[in-house]
């Protein structure tokens, strides 16, 4: 029986993927691009994110299932799901380094990375091996403390904002803004995931709805926090600070005796953090298995999740993974368009000779 | 019993096996070897009842094996003319009904003339003749030794080729009482007892309905132990009866002592600390389950009846919760969800604290724990870990104790070895604070086997926290919520209503709103009907008082 997931569940997923990872390692790189703009750069970014997952949703909404590659002939759905499957894997490694090394420097300093990153690993493999619902169900838990804790966060902050280190609008120029828009476009583009996803949304869900206040939803919640960020830290320091997210959360002060709280809230994001990972890797195992024609796809899973950590050991995955931050930023770009592209051709080849679909 | 009678019952019964069966009891020296007998209980299920009465009283002997507790009083019935034998284990029989039968059948019926035996007249008869007592026929020697094994008489009669099972109320049961393991301040103080007759009866006392179905099975091929499975026609739904019934159906298994060995066998996951189903020793928890569509299984010989299907927020619910006032009932709910994370997450989060995140701590009480902590040579850790060992012991040494010393031990343990233990620099005294307030909250959880699993999970926290602090604690919780919401009782997600959250069924989870906003049962459970009232319930001040003048 195919497992079926609310429209709720779904955006819980796209929330997570759009905002976790952005919210503790995005910001500084963001901030050093587009300076105090940099909350634009994200919009645009996230635009970017929106089009293409809305894109999928289209095209996946006019075939049975929303399944456009079950449709499409082998020929073209097979390489086109191995496309995509290694492009989640590549966004699993880079998920998994990234908080591996947050956590390391952050929370546990002196603890070895690899046992962060192994840890991280297992319990994503252990949600897969789940199954989808588990894991959305984890997602939207850590959706719900998110929103709450950064609801609240303006509370705790108030005392810290300075409005005199703001500049005029748009003082460093429209071209900055772009460039922070580039550096936010990959990410953004991890929302891709929604293909594996749309096929197990409940057929009675509109899946633009949901796309648009999963991801949108996360895509704002990136925005509000570089405007804390920099209300509270200015426009220049954050661009030099490593995690200014969770600098931001240690300057939190409630009253005395609350203060300090930010390993404690970090707690929500780590929640979330796992989610996301969970949701990536399932998106790998998914298309993975079916490309290569796997019935029980969970058993795959290890041997995908045991690829992506292998980057936590130092070694030449990694250094291609970080080579040159433009060209990486440029290529994950161009894989996420290409999969959309070779989506729409698959499709529109499924389509002329069967002539009728479903609308979503 | 005589090897001529055995044999000669055997031969009568005119069947290939039996031939087999007495040649073997014929060349074997008498008594027969253990093998002979196993065969021979092996095939009581086919065994007639023969009209010859010796016969049937020496195979009942040897297939009971002599034994001390069988009672065969022999009758004169029909005139003195008629031979007959009542067979009763004693003591396993009611002794008061079994004075009334055969006061009936020796004094009473002494002079009355009996039917023709062989005319099947007989059991009518005395049916109509002896009416405080249910009479069935007996057609095998199976149904004798099982009638007999359950506390019913048998009565063998000379030319009659059935016995008639006279229905006791079998054996002695202790009298209903408050269950100890789940005792109310407001409410009924009367709890499931050890017969699943009574337990069934305590039921129908709450529900006089027709609707409410009750199914019997014997389970066990040794125990022969009665269970009985009870729903409401028009409230259950027909596949979650259906499903709990073939369930019960593939149970193959020698001995069921308790429920905890159906429960076991019934489950959706094996694999797991949390209860799928739910034990309960109150029959207005079980009628309130049944109620919500809801299947209950009555196993006979243990004061706990089974609910299925059961989730984590119906086993975090306390019967008293219905019986006070709303708000009251919301707020201790609420206090037992929060004391519930102290007892899974307490030594755990003061373990990460401590040894990872001392930041969180406000400076002051950072002061006071490092000087508390001064000389205590261990770390967090393993200070933690010997404590709610120790605590753990004392809690298992204490249902092992008669009461009396129990207490004694517990004031002894808590009290002297935990001022002891401080005094030692073997733990601090803020480590004595957090064990005994995880001990504490532990006992909030209203389930004991819920709070067993809180227990147990409670370490892996605990070493998590040692080995990578909040993070450890949070892919610990991370890695229980994908269990617990893979985890399903009968199709049912265990979480429910929670996650999935409902709107309708959060009335009646974290929170309980008042009865009259309760107009439907949970919704998320499948039942039939899930309407619980009709109209508004809502209580309104007349018109008219409001009008009247005040003095």
């Amino acid at each position: 029986m195919q497992v079926r997931i609310s429209g709720g569940l779904y955006a819980s997923i796209l929330f997570c993927l759009a905002s976790v990872t952005q919210f503790m390692t995005l910001t500084s790189p963001l901030i050093e691009a587009s300076g105090q703009e940099a909350w634009i750069s994200a919009l645009l970014g996230g635009g970017y994110g929106l089009a293409l997952t809305l894109l999928v949703a289209w095209i996946c909404s006019r075939f049975p299932g929303r399944d456009p590659l079950a449709a499409a002939t082998p020929w073209l759905s097979v390489p086109i799901r191995l496309l995509y499957a290694v492009l989640q894997l590549l966004f699993y490694s880079l998920a998994l380094r990234d908080i591996t090394d947050f956590i390391e420097v952050v929370l546990l300093p002196g603890t070895p990375g690899i046992l962060i990153g192994g840890v991280l690993c297992a319990v994503s493999l252990y949600a897969v091996m789940n199954g989808l619902e588990p894991m959305a169900r984890v997602a939207f838990g850590a959706t719900c403390w998110s929103v709450l804790v950064l609801s609240l966060l303006p509370v705790g902050l108030t005392r810290e904002f300075n409005i005199l280190q703001i500049d005029p609008f748009l003082w460093e120029g429209p071209i900055r803004v772009l460039r922070g828009a580039v550096v936010a476009m990959p990410g953004a583009g991890e929302a891709l995931l929604v293909l594996s996803l749309l096929r197990h949304l409940s057929p009675k869900v509109n899946p633009y709805k949901w796309t648009l206040i999963g991801l949108g939803g996360g895509v704002l919640v990136v925005a509000y926090a570089l405007v804390l960020i920099t209300l509270v830290f200015g426009s220049v320091l954050p661009g030099r600070q490593i995690y200014p997210g969770f600098e931001l959360l240690a300057v939190v002060s409630i009253t005395e005796g609350i203060e300090r709280l930010q390993a404690a809230v970090i707690t929500v994001w780590i929640f979330a953090a796992v989610a996301k990972i969970a949701g990536v890797l399932y998106g790998a195992v998914e298309e993975g298995g079916l490309a290569l024609g796997l019935r029980r796809r969970q058993l795959f899973a290890p041997a995908v999740a045991g690829l992506a950590a292998s980057r936590l050991w130092k070694g030449v995955l990694q250094e291609v993974t970080y080579m040159g931050r433009t060209g990486w930023v440029l290529a994950l770009i161009t894989l996420e368009v290409a999969v959309v592209l070779l989506l729409a051709v698959a499709a529109l080849a499924a389509r002329v000779p069967r002539g009728r679909g479903q609308r979503g | 019993m005589s090897l001529a009678e055995v044999v000669q019952y055997l031969r009568r019964w005119q069947v290939e096996e039996a031939d087999r069966l007495a040649d073997q009891v014929e060349q074997n020296a008498w008594p027969p070897s253990t093998e002979i007998l196993l065969a021979l209980t092996a095939a009581t299920d086919a065994m007639p009842i023969s009209p010859a009465l010796n016969e049937n009283r020496a195979i009942v002997r040897l297939l009971v094996g002599n034994s001390p507790d069988l009672v065969e009083r022999g009758l004169q019935l029909g005139n003195g003319r008629l031979p007959g034998v009542l067979f009763f284990l004693n003591e396993l029989a009611n002794r008061d009904q079994v004075m009334t039968l055969l006061e009936s059948l020796v004094v009473s019926m002494r002079r009355e003339s009996l039917p023709d035996p062989s005319s099947g007249l007989v059991a009518p008869f005395l049916a109509q003749a002896i009416p405080s007592v249910k009479v069935e026929q007996a057609s095998t020697m199976r149904d004798v030794l099982s009638a007999m094994f359950v506390g019913d008489c048998v009565l063998l009669v000379e030319g009659m080729p059935v016995g008639l099972r006279f229905r006791s109320d079998g054996t002695p049961v202790r009298p209903t009482e408050e269950p100890n393991g789940e005792p109310v301040v407001r409410g009924p103080k009367d709890g499931f007892t050890e017969s699943a007759a009574a337990n069934l009866a305590l039921i129908r006392r709450r529900i006089r309905d027709e609707r409410l179905r009750v199914e019997a099975f014997t389970l066990g091929t040794r125990s022969r132990t009665h269970v009985y499975m009870l729903y409401i026609l028009d409230t259950s739904l027909p596949e979650l009866v259906d499903e709990v019934r073939s369930r019960i159906q593939r149970i193959k298994i020698d001995v069921v002592l308790e429920s905890g060995y159906i429960e076991e066998m019934i489950e959706d996951q094996t694999f797991t600390l949390f209860p799928q189903v739910k034990p309960t020793e109150r029959p207005d928890v079980a009628v309130s389950g049944l109620l919500e569509g809801k299947v209950i299984l009555i196993t006979d010989g243990t004061p706990h009846a089974l609910m299925a299907p059961a989730t984590f927020a119906a086993e975090m619910q306390s019967p008293e919760d219905y019986y006070h006032r709303w708000p009251v009932s919301s707020f201790f709910r609420l206090l037992r969800y929060v004391y519930l994370l102290v007892a899974f997450l307490g030594p755990a989060t003061y373990i990460a604290i401590t040894t990872y995140h001392p930041e969180l701590i406000p400076t002051t009480l950072l002061l006071g724990l490092v000087t508390a902590r001064e000389g205590v040579p261990f770390p967090a850790i393993v200070e933690a870990l010997v404590m709610e060992l120790t605590l753990e012991a004392l809690r298992e040494a204490g249902l092992r104790l008669p009461k009396a010393v129990g207490q004694t031990i517990s004031i002894v343990g808590a009290l002297v070895i935990g001022e002891a233990a401080v005094r030692a620099s073997l733990v601090s005294p803020v480590m004595v604070i957090v064990v005994s307030l995880t001990a504490i909250s532990s006992f909030i959880i209203p389930l004991y086997t819920m709070s067993l699993a809180i227990r147990l999970l409670r370490f892996a926290m605990m070493i998590l926290a040692a080995i990578l602090g909040l993070f450890g604690m949070v892919i610990g919780v991370v890695a229980l919520l994908i269990h617990l919401t893979s985890l399903r009782s009968f199709g049912v997600p265990y979480l429910s209503p929670i996650l999935p959250p409902t709107a309708n069924a959060l009335k009646d989870a974290a929170i309980r709103v008042p009865w009259w906003a309760m107009r439907t049962r949970p919704l998320f459970m499948p039942m039939r009907n899930h309407r619980r009232m009709g109209g508004s319930n809502e209580p309104k001040t007349p018109r008219s008082r409001g009008e009247g003048e005040v003095n």
